[in-house]
């Protein structure tokens, strides 16, 4: 039997070199399962096809009626009838039994298969994780390790999508208010394509993102920076985070001047302007200079900054002001 | 309605009467069918040309000339023309009109005010349809899909409504000619020795009355919810949105059955007459018609495997639909046959019936690759989909409408078409039509998804080839349409009633015929096709 299984997978192998080529690379445990079933049904399909057209092309040329002079009266066959009608019944169903046979083993979820949520929104894919009762959300990239099993719990938050990836021959809808599994694992490390396959409105055909499978090592550090960065309660942290983000280009943590003043100790201290009266910063004054910088220019400066207005939200401002407070 | 000239010599169901009113108010089936033509040409062009325009966009992966509103837009008009005013009616209420009473020997359909009124509805339904371009358009898919469908445009509310009333032109033509089969047949005639046309159009019938209905209620469903907001498919009031495609997919299965089998009876009949030998397995041939009616009912849920149904009803859907393969197989190996020691003849009907042979089978073979259930897994709503359906619906039922159409062209205008021409025009479907759809099957296979404006740039080669294709066959087609409407005028007259040996009652008569068909209503004692 471990011969005849093995030529069997060698036969596999040659049909889809031939016959699967167009499919795209595969790149998880179950992707042969798909592609094993193609091959043996493209292979039928070119025999049944060209064996049909090969006979109905012979007929036409050999009874044509430059050719033949009466036809014969052949109402019917019966047994020729008979092994047309048996033999495709056969074959059809034997297709039918070897893909849903393959389908179940597909859908067999391990047990300790990892959780990623997924959810389709009009017109993006965002992946949750979680980590000792951590949440993180993230984006357009989906993160998993290579080798382990993944589930996706998926639902979808205004209409329908589909969560397609090619390489991993794996597709199921999102369906609002219901939950839909589909799982996986990868087999190598790389980035793949994900489709969404249900018609979803204008940017349908924009709704891709991209699964990167990498190490588990690198995974779960990717996943805990995740989960730290998106768990952070502290103001100050946060403020620094997004300082260092969107002001470090131009105001030195410290005293020394760089495109703008530099920020050490600015808070409770009093500023003079070129275009206003000098002041106490509070609170109110690095609002303003965030949102309207050139409201007060600081003195020997020019007033070069652009607003933050509708870039920040006012939550993202509260922590940097407490942040800009801290500067020493 | 009287025919006072119709039995002198020369008189026809043509020139009995004249007049745009004579036209827009006969019952003769014979200018019903003639109505249905100018319409459904119409409509042809019409759903062509926005598959142009959807061609020359997808030129580029990134867009080229339209938004991703205006390409969902004609993608949906396109789907909707096609499928609701061009296929669906195009052979049983245009060719199935004008041939059926003559087939089977009778002076008109059961019903001929009902037939008028069938044509009116979906000249109202279509008209109601189109108009909503005016109101910004729709962009839900020709499939409606909740719960996009019940938030998207207002215009949604007309194409569905026009839909809708359209259905009722679908049930009044299929009961009108399930009562015409039964009762007007001429005396003799058993069901048994009925044209095979005849027995594709009761099949026909049979889904178009069974099935339409659901449709109509799904739709006026969706109306609802759209309108009151009654929730039965939105989740958050208790629905499913799922349930919306079981509706919608009970109906739009066996109504691609409604679309090719008619195309197979035309098959049958031009098969025949071109090998000039008896039909291979004339019951088979019938009853396997039957036996898709029949099965197509139990098959809809194959639409949806990937749709969260589960996965022991999409196994019990995916061995069904095998199932439906094998009546559709048997058929394709009873037309082989029935050119084995024949006397074929290459003309433009039996061109095009090859046509179809070639792409139905490619059309059948690619349907089992969406059977198994594993594999749809993968190429569900890639354009793996889209090349099969075309291939089914392009390929087999409107190639077997052209076939149709040329066939039965001598008997009702009269009239010679070039058949020089005639042939050209079957080729260059036929190439323009490969060309287009098979890019599409490696795309698919290659996992490109379906109804996308812009698309990843591996596939640009592919879309090129299939804009090139699209432009071939369209010119094939416009072709085919200019000849049929060039020689309708224009053309040598066809005095011999039997032009192509044909065995059926229709050629017996003049062409065209006259008004009542018959001088003399026949008496059948044999069966069609019989060829010695």
């Amino acid at each position: 039997m471990g011969f005849l299984s093995e030529l069997f997978d060698k036969f596999l192998d040659l049909l889809h070199v031939v016959f699967g080529f167009t499919l795209p690379d595969r790149a998880s445990e179950s992707a042969h399962l798909v592609d094993n079933l193609y091959n043996v049904v493209m292979a039928l399909s070119f025999v049944g096809f060209f064996g049909l057209m090969g006979v109905m092309t012979f007929f036409i040329l050999k009874y044509h009626r430059t050719q033949n002079e009466k036809s014969a009266y052949i109402p019917h066959n019966t047994t020729a009838e008979v092994i047309w009608t048996v033999v495709p019944t056969i074959i059809f169903i034997g297709i039918a039994i070897w893909g849903l046979v393959a389908y179940f083993e597909m859908e067999r979820i391990p047990k300790d298969a990892y959780k990623i949520k997924v959810t389709g929104k009009q017109w993006l894919w965002e992946f949750g994780y979680q980590k000792d009762n951590l949440e993180f959300t993230t984006a357009d990239v989906m993160y998993v390790p290579v080798g382990k099993p993944v589930v996706l719990e998926m639902t979808s938050i205004d209409v329908l999508h589909s969560f397609y990836v090619p390489s991993f021959r794996i597709k199921r809808d999102t369906v609002p208010g219901a939950l839909s599994r589909v799982n996986f694992t990868a087999t190598k490390t790389g980035d793949f394509k994900v489709f969404c396959t249900e018609f979803c409105g204008t940017s349908h055909s924009r709704m891709r993102a991209t699964i990167r499978v990498v190490s588990e090592d690198r995974f779960n550090k990717w996943l805990n920076r995740g989960i730290k960065e998106s768990n952070i309660s502290d103001p100050v942290e946060l403020g620094s985070r997004i300082f260092m983000r969107n002001c470090i280009t131009c105001h030195n943590i410290n005293n020394e001047r760089k495109i703008g003043p530099g920020l050490a100790g600015l808070y409770g201290k009093e500023r003079t302007f070129s275009n206003a009266d000098a002041l106490v910063a509070d609170e109110d004054y690095i609002r303003e200079s965030i949102l309207a910088p050139n409201a007060k220019i600081v003195e020997g400066y020019q007033g070069k900054m652009n607003s933050f207005a509708g870039l920040l939200s006012e939550k993202e401002i509260g922590y940097l002001i407490e942040y800009i407070k801290t500067l020493k | 309605m009287s025919a006072t000239d119709s039995h002198s010599h020369g008189g026809n169901y043509i020139n009995c009467e004249k007049g745009l009113w004579s036209w827009l108010t006969t019952i003769d089936h014979k200018r019903i069918a003639i109505m249905y033509f100018i319409a459904i040409m119409g409509f042809f062009l019409m759903g062509g040309l926005f598959a142009i325009l959807l061609r020359l966009e997808l030129l580029t992966p990134e867009p080229l000339f339209m938004t991703g509103d205006m390409y969902n837009r004609a993608m949906t008009l396109h789907g909707s023309i096609m499928v609701f005013m061009v296929i669906v009616p195009g052979v049983p209420a245009l060719l199935g009109n004008f041939a059926l009473p003559l087939m089977i020997g009778a002076k008109d359909v059961a019903f001929p005010k009902l037939n008028l009124a069938s044509w009116y509805c979906l000249m109202i339904g279509a008209f109601i349809a189109i108009l909503s371009l005016f109101w910004g358009g729709v962009d839900t898919g020709w499939t409606f899909y909740t719960p996009y469908s019940a938030r998207s445009a207002d215009a949604v509310t007309m194409v569905v409504l026009g839909a809708f009333v359209m259905g009722f032109s679908s049930i009044l033509t299929g009961l009108n000619f399930i009562v015409t089969i039964h009762k007007l047949r001429a005396p003799g005639m058993t069901m048994m020795k009925m044209p095979l046309f005849v027995w594709s159009l009761y099949s026909t019938a049979i889904i178009q009355v069974i099935a339409t209905p659901v449709l109509g209620i799904t739709l006026l469903l969706l109306v609802f919810e759209r309108t009151f907001g009654v929730g039965i498919f939105d989740a958050s009031l208790g629905g499913d949105p799922v349930l919306f495609q079981h509706f919608f997919w009970f109906y739009s299965h066996p109504a691609v059955y409604i679309m090719i089998i008619p195309a197979m009876g035309i098959i049958s009949e031009v098969i025949a007459t071109f090998s000039q030998k008896t039909i291979f397995g004339y019951r088979a041939i019938a009853f396997s018609s039957l036996a898709i009616s029949a099965i197509s009912f139990l098959v809809w849920g194959h639409h949806m495997f990937v749709s969260g149904q589960s996965a022991f009803a999409g196994s019990i859907f995916s061995i069904l639909t095998m199932l439906v393969g094998v009546p559709t197989a048997i058929k394709l190996f009873n037309w082989v046959s029935t050119m084995y020691k024949g006397r074929v003849k290459l003309d433009t009907p039996m061109l095009y019936a090859i046509n179809f042979l070639a792409l139905f089978t490619i059309g059948g073979l690619t349907g089992l690759f969406l059977a198994a259930f594993n594999i749809d897994v993968h190429l569900h709503d890639t354009y793996f989909v889209v090349a099969h359906f075309h291939y089914t619906m392009l390929g087999g039922a409107l190639m077997g409408f052209f076939a149709g159409l040329f066939y039965w062209f001598p008997k009702m205008t009269g009239k010679k078409y070039n058949e020089l021409h005639g042939r050209i025009s079957a080729i260059l479907t036929f190439v323009g039509f490969n060309l287009t759809f098979i890019p599409q099957f490696i795309m698919g296979s290659q996992g490109m998804p379906r109804r996308y404006h812009t698309y990843d740039g591996v596939f640009a080669p592919f879309h090129l080839t299939s804009t090139i294709g699209s432009w071939i066959v369209a010119a094939g087609f416009i072709f085919a349409i200019y000849i049929m409407v060039r020689d309708m005028f224009k053309g040598e007259d066809c005095t011999e009633p039997n032009p192509w040996g044909s065995t059926t009652l229709e050629w017996t008569v003049q062409s065209p015929p006259i008004h009542e068909n018959f001088e003399k209503i026949p008496t059948v004692t044999g069966r069609p096709y019989e060829y010695r």
